[in-house]
């Protein structure tokens, strides 16, 4: 069965230099597409959107976990503070997923994190200072 | 049909007033028509919780032993205006925090200070006889302050553009994130259920009307700066930024849920302020008036990457195509931001209708109108002898 799942992977300075897309690709026939991705010899961390057999994945998490390198999966990690979020609608039209909509009857604006790629477009652009980013 | 405000607060009273929201009577007057409407409805509530940069609050702290007089001051490190007497301050909504406070401001502090937390009070001063404390750090928060209003030179603006980007690169604006090559348009007024679209000759609002300002009760104090009548109308209201009421209400009572610091990003930090306006039902043309929908008020297309004061209108679009998620822009589907909350416009409608129904708020005749015709001057740079 094929899976969609995004993911987050933390580096140390020890194994930041771990070629871990081309091993998911080559090794385990994984795509991920890079969502966001900040690693130096001090370590850092890749959001990943992988799409692979559920089989393949499991084996690639346990590669990877061995090799040291934390990884989780994420799913609500843009979240929004329901208190000051005050349903303005700014995150409407810079979403590129479309994880906002208004809701005609209420006009509050719901937001669905299954949408939501971790670019923080929300995040730059909530006043209200209502969305946050959770990496963990 | 005429109706005064002594017979509507007389009704007020017993409890025997009709009181509708703006957008409750659209349906109404659709049903039984102005006439009908006008004899059933006493009052129309209105509200609005958007932007409202001109805004801020006088605070007084009370004297210490020995006295300063502040000649510099910060709340929570944000710089308070203190050019009057020697307790009194200003501390402006969109003042920044000195130092790292791209996040944080005046606003906050106003919110802070509504929330009940403890605000750090920093002034310094030159020392004098009277006054001889030359610094002083203390704590302070809204129970210890004598007085503490909100008063907010600008707000509350009859309608507003509709900011899009034609340029290659995505500006950051007071109008929100505009992405380049109109990819998306932003917009921020309540439409249908705003204020001084309602009342769109301020017939009922002038000085002395009383309002809901940020959760408590408050009061027009003056036109708003910027007061402007030139702007052409379209259905009985201004296509653009028009008038605009200077408001004054205690901070003490108000709440967190109508007063909202925001911190705009690349731009700075603003306030959102929660005002609704009881528009009494005097006459038919008032009814008329406030039935008003989306549909029927247009706002202007301005390009913000146009940084000039001259910036044309590309279009005029109406609320109820803003509200729908899109516009059409030059043959092209373009996605819509308000930046005003609707939701929130109706929650102060639907609160100001209880108090009235409630008995707990009286409505105002003006104690002096608002002015009838007011246009807004540019700054030139002139020389003394120019204006002398």
């Amino acid at each position: 069965m094929t899976v969609r799942k995004k993911y987050l992977l933390a580096f140390t300075p020890e194994n930041a230099n771990l070629p871990v897309i081309a091993v998911l690709v080559q090794k385990f026939g994984i795509i991920p597409n890079i969502m966001q991705a900040k690693v130096n010899e001090r370590g850092g961390r890749l959001v990943l959107d992988i799409e692979g057999d559920t089989e393949s994945l499991e084996k690639a998490k346990a590669y990877i976990l061995e090799q040291g390198v934390e990884m989780r999966e994420l799913d609500r990690h843009v979240f929004r503070d329901e208190w000051r979020c005050i349903h303005c609608g700014a995150c409407v039209s810079i979403c590129p997923t479309d994880a906002f909509h208004v809701d005609m009857d209420s006009y509050e604006v719901r937001f669905n994190p299954e949408k939501c790629i971790a670019c923080e477009a929300c995040i730059q652009a909530c006043s209200p200072k209502a969305m946050k980013l959770e990496l963990w | 049909m005429k109706r005064s405000y002594e017979e509507i607060n007389d009704k007020l009273s017993k409890g025997d007033a009709v009181v509708m929201t703006a957008e409750e009577v659209i349906g109404l007057v659709d049903s039984v028509g102005v006439e009908q409407a006008a004899a059933e409805v006493d009052v129309v509530t209105t509200g609005t919780f958007g932007a409202m940069c001109s805004s801020g609050a006088f605070l007084n702290f009370g004297h210490s032993d020995p006295p300063i007089k502040m000649g510099k001051l910060w709340l929570n490190d944000v710089p308070a205006y203190t050019g009057i007497a020697a307790v009194d301050c200003y501390i402006g909504a969109t003042e920044m925090m000195e130092g790292d406070g791209e996040d944080y401001g005046g606003a906050h502090v106003i919110e802070d200070l509504i929330a009940g937390k403890a605000v750090k009070l920093r002034a310094e001063s030159m020392g004098s006889d009277c006054y001889p404390r030359k610094e002083i750090e203390t704590f302070v928060s809204l129970d210890t302050l004598n007085e503490a209003y909100m008063f907010n030179p600008r707000n509350a603006y009859q309608n507003y553009a509709v900011g899009v980007n034609s340029s290659p690169r995505t500006l950051f604006t007071y109008m929100g994130k505009l992405l380049p090559r109109y990819k998306n348009a932003t917009y921020s007024s309540a439409g249908q259920l705003s204020p001084l679209l309602n009342d769109p000759e301020c017939r009922t609002i002038g000085l002395g009307t009383r309002i809901f300002l940020g959760g408590n009760e408050g009061y027009v104090s003056w036109q708003g700066t910027q007061y402007n009548t030139s702007h052409p109308t379209k259905n009985g209201v201004p296509v653009g930024n028009s008038r605009t009421l200077a408001v004054i209400g205690d901070l003490k009572g108000m709440s967190t849920d109508y007063v909202r610091a925001l911190s705009v990003h690349k731009y700075g930090i603003s306030i959102a302020v929660g005002i609704g306006i009881p528009i009494p039902v005097l006459d038919e043309d008032i009814m008329r008036a406030c039935a008003i929908r989306d549909e029927e008020i247009y706002a202007p297309v301005i390009d913000y990457s146009v940084q000039s004061r001259r910036r044309k209108t590309l279009a005029e679009v109406s609320y109820a195509d803003l509200r729908s998620g899109s516009i059409e822009l030059f043959d092209r589907k373009v996605k819509t931001s308000s930046l005003s909350s609707y939701p929130k416009a109706k929650a102060i409608a639907d609160e100001l209708k209880a108090w009235l129904d409630e008995g707990r708020f009286e409505i105002s005749r003006p104690v002096a109108p608002l002015p009838a015709e007011s246009k807004v001057k540019p700054l030139n740079i002139s020389t003394r002898e120019e204006l002398e």
